[in-house]
């Protein structure tokens, strides 16, 4: 009541004598706000609306601010929850270095190949599965019409195995034994050795069509390099990464290997296997897979506390893309290759990354996180090789 | 940097600076070792990106370059070492964050078991650490 009658007595009060109080909650009308501004002047009224605009576009601002923050500085991967913010996200840090077309053909290409393999097993023919039934893997354009690499057409190897070939040279000698200066072990045991104790299920099968040796071959880069970059020509070619039939991978050893220790042997292979596995090599990954791991590796590459490898920091490109690209594409092989035999060394968020990738195909792999396994695995390979 | 080598054991400490030296004593095989880095320098590796091959190569490297601590500690491990470097600023984090614990009991446990964690051991329990106290 008391309301009531201040109300009635204010002197602009618009209501006549016989009008009854406009009271909201009495009346179960629903209040308008904007009736506020009915009792202020036109000037003030303006100012009140300017005020809060500009309130509210600050806020606006802000917020998308530090949307811009946290999407260029944290998990991208986590954050950006579509295929289509990944896919920009990762163009716009990568420009042209990220292939959408050949991931979406990689995808379509293994769902082809699953519904090949389920359709042979549903009829008990699977043994009997025809390899040139395969569809043929995408090329690095996206489509199947680029001709096989040129550099595995000269080899007069046959590819018989699924992970191992001896070598044969141009004077018809096989190698059947690893040429090493230390110790004897057959490429056979090597590659058991490789497939079921050091790495997990699905980083060698399907990935790595053959490790072969060439102990008398003293490797060379392509012209185009030695033009290009002058300061790396004294170099000695270790190991090479070749597709094959744009396919898998042929890894090549050359002339150093004769002379390395076998867990030198080890780590030159798990980095070569890493680049095998990564996201635009690997088979089993689907597009989005392939953009998640991108992303995830592109903020561990700009974190403080990121992986330190020489491989990584040398990498320097005047085009900011494609070093940032180059960067990922040898970080993604370093974590790999220390998740596998030393990952005592790794951080955290860089073990997560590798350990969530590898979980997919082998959900028991368990990696070597104490000193003592690590050893372990060393020691095991020298106990397989023979000393001369 | 001072970074500790192992080979099945501890076998001493290296001081990575302007040069390599040891720090206080160390295995003759290390301190035959520091003298060939010193005399004949070590190898770096490399990766050459082309299109369709990736190429590992390995340069000579000297200890005035600037990837020469990286290129070192990644040449030990090549050649059978096990390296741990310094981690005092983790360990501050570390302790920092455990401080803010109200747990006594895993308090005590992270801080006894501290000493003897390996990097990732370490990354990890502050990863857990931060999650806890945010």
């Amino acid at each position: 009541m008391e309301n009531i009658e201040k109300y009635n007595n204010q002197e602009d009060s618009y209501l006549g004598e016989d009008q009854a109080p406009f009271i909201p909650e009495a009346s179960g009308e629903k209040h308008n706000p904007l009736e506020f501004f009915r009792n202020i002047s036109l000037p003030i009224r303006n100012v009140i609306i300017g005020l809060a605009i500009g309130l509210v576009a600050e806020k606006g601002f802000e917020y998308k601010q530090i949307k811009n923050q946290i999407e260029a500085s944290n998990a991208d991967g986590e954050i950006l929850r579509t295929l289509e913010a990944k896919i920009s996200r990762a163009q716009e840090l990568f420009g042209e270095n990220v292939d959408l077309r050949r991931y979406r053909a990689l995808e379509a290409f293994m769902q082809e190949k699953r519904d090949i393999a389920e359709s042979s097993l549903a009829h008990f023919s699977f043994f009997n599965y025809n390899v040139n039934e395969l569809p043929e893997r995408p090329t690095m354009n996206g489509d199947n019409t680029e001709e096989t690499n040129g550099a595995m057409e000269s080899d007069s190897i046959e590819f018989n195995e699924t992970v191992a070939s001896p070598y044969v040279d141009s004077h018809g000698m096989e190698y059947t034994q690893l040429k090493n200066e230390a110790h004897k072990i057959s490429y056979k045991k090597f590659m058991e050795f490789l497939s079921n104790s050091v790495f997990p299920k699905g980083a060698i099968q399907g990935e790595i069509r053959c490790i072969v040796q060439k102990p008398d071959t003293r490797g060379t880069l392509n012209k185009s390099y030695y033009n290009n970059d002058a300061s790396e020509r004294n170099g000695v070619v270790i190991a090479q990464c070749t597709p094959y039939l744009s396919s898998e991978n042929v890894i090549t050893l050359f002339q150093p290997s004769v002379r390395m220790e076998m867990n030198e042997l080890l780590e030159t292979l798990a980095h070569e296997i890493g680049h095998a596995n990564d996201w635009d090599s690997d088979n089993s990954l689907s597009a989005e897979d392939r953009f998640d791991l991108l992303l995830a590796v592109s903020n561990r590459v700009r974190s403080k506390d990121r992986f330190m490898s020489s491989y990584v920091e040398s990498i320097n490109n005047d085009d900011n893309k494609i070093e940032l690209y180059n960067k990922c594409v040898e970080y993604w092989a370093e974590i790999y290759s220390a998740y596998i035999l030393r990952p005592s060394m790794l951080n955290y968020e860089d073990f997560k990354i590798v350990d969530a990738l590898v979980k997919k195909a082998d959900p028991d792999f368990k990696a070597r996180i104490f000193l003592d396994q690590q050893r372990g695995l060393f020691s095991e390979i020298r106990k397989i090789s023979h000393e001369h | 940097m001072n970074i500790k080598v192992y080979k099945d054991k501890y076998i001493g400490t290296l001081s990575v600076a302007t040069t390599v030296s040891i720090v206080e004593s160390a295995s003759d095989e290390l301190t035959s070792l520091v003298a060939g880095i010193q005399k004949d320098g070590i190898q770096a590796r490399r990766e050459i990106l082309e299109k369709d091959q990736r190429t590992i190569i390995e340069v000579p490297i000297t200890v005035l370059e600037k990837d020469f601590e990286l290129s070192l500690i990644e040449w030990l491990q090549r050649k059978g070492f096990t390296v741990v470097w310094d981690t005092s600023d983790l360990d501050q984090e570390i302790i920092l964050q455990v401080g803010l614990l109200s747990d006594q009991e895993n308090k005590e446990k992270i801080l006894k078991e501290l000493p003897t964690m390996n990097y990732l051991e370490k990354t990890y329990i502050l990863d857990i650490l931060k999650i806890k106290t945010p």
